[in-house]
């Protein structure tokens, strides 16, 4: 896994190809994308649905 | 004139002496390095970051900073997956694939701050749950994060 900050004024061409209009945004393998910080158990839904996994696991078990 | 005021500096010093477990590097890439500015690229920007984490890597023993050209050095950026510039590779005892694109500035500063501090203690906070999860990833993940220094 690696991660990217990108300062999004810095990188206007970025900006523009993901459509950033609001930060935070998060962008998971050019595929998943969501905007504003979410609970840690949302973000890790969103990594499994760019990782391949077919189902998220719950949040809590 | 330097970027962090004096009692800014104070503080981060504290917190960095508080926190950093291992030496950390930053591997710090510019298209051009020492102040030569090359036609057509935003050396001010570049000069800018370069000068922010000059501050933070004076102000604990165990941070370093190392200054490379894109230009000079094309396989050091490579090596470090630097896509951009500029393009700071933040390492701690391992690479954590952690990567900080442009200049880290006003509620930027506080990011660059904890990817430091995460670096250094090589550990994080996330759930057990989120450890199993990742785990099980089939594929690489790319996460990008953008932000804004306001």
């Amino acid at each position: 896994m690696r991660a990217d900050i990108v300062e999004a004024g810095e990188f206007p061409d970025l900006a523009e190809r993901y459509n950033v209009y609001a930060v935070p945004k998060i962008v998971i393998n050019d595929t998943v994308e969501f905007v504003g910080a979410q609970p840690e158990a949302e973000f890790v839904r969103y990594v499994a649905q760019a990782g391949g996994l077919q189902e998220a696991p719950p949040a809590d078990e | 004139m330097p970027f962090l005021q004096e009692q800014d500096a104070a503080f981060v010093r504290t917190r960095l002496a508080q926190d950093l477990r291992d030496d950390v590097t930053l591997e710090f890439f510019a298209p051009a390095t020492g102040g030569l500015v090359l036609p057509g690229q935003d050396g001010q920007t570049a000069e800018y970051a370069r000068q922010i984490l000059a501050e933070v890597a004076a102000l604990s023993p165990k941070i370093r900073l190392n200054v490379h050209s894109t230009i000079a050095e094309p396989d050091a950026a490579k090596a470090f997956g630097i896509a951009r510039t500029p393009g700071t590779a933040v390492i701690g005892a391992h690479d954590f694939g952690v990567r900080f694109y442009g200049m880290p500035a006003g509620y930027e500063f506080a990011t660059l701050l904890e990817l430091i501090i995460t670096a250094s203690q090589g550990t994080t906070a996330i759930a057990p749950q989120t450890r199993e999860m990742l785990a099980q990833l089939q594929r690489d993940i790319h996460l990008q994060v953008f932000v804004t220094p306001t």
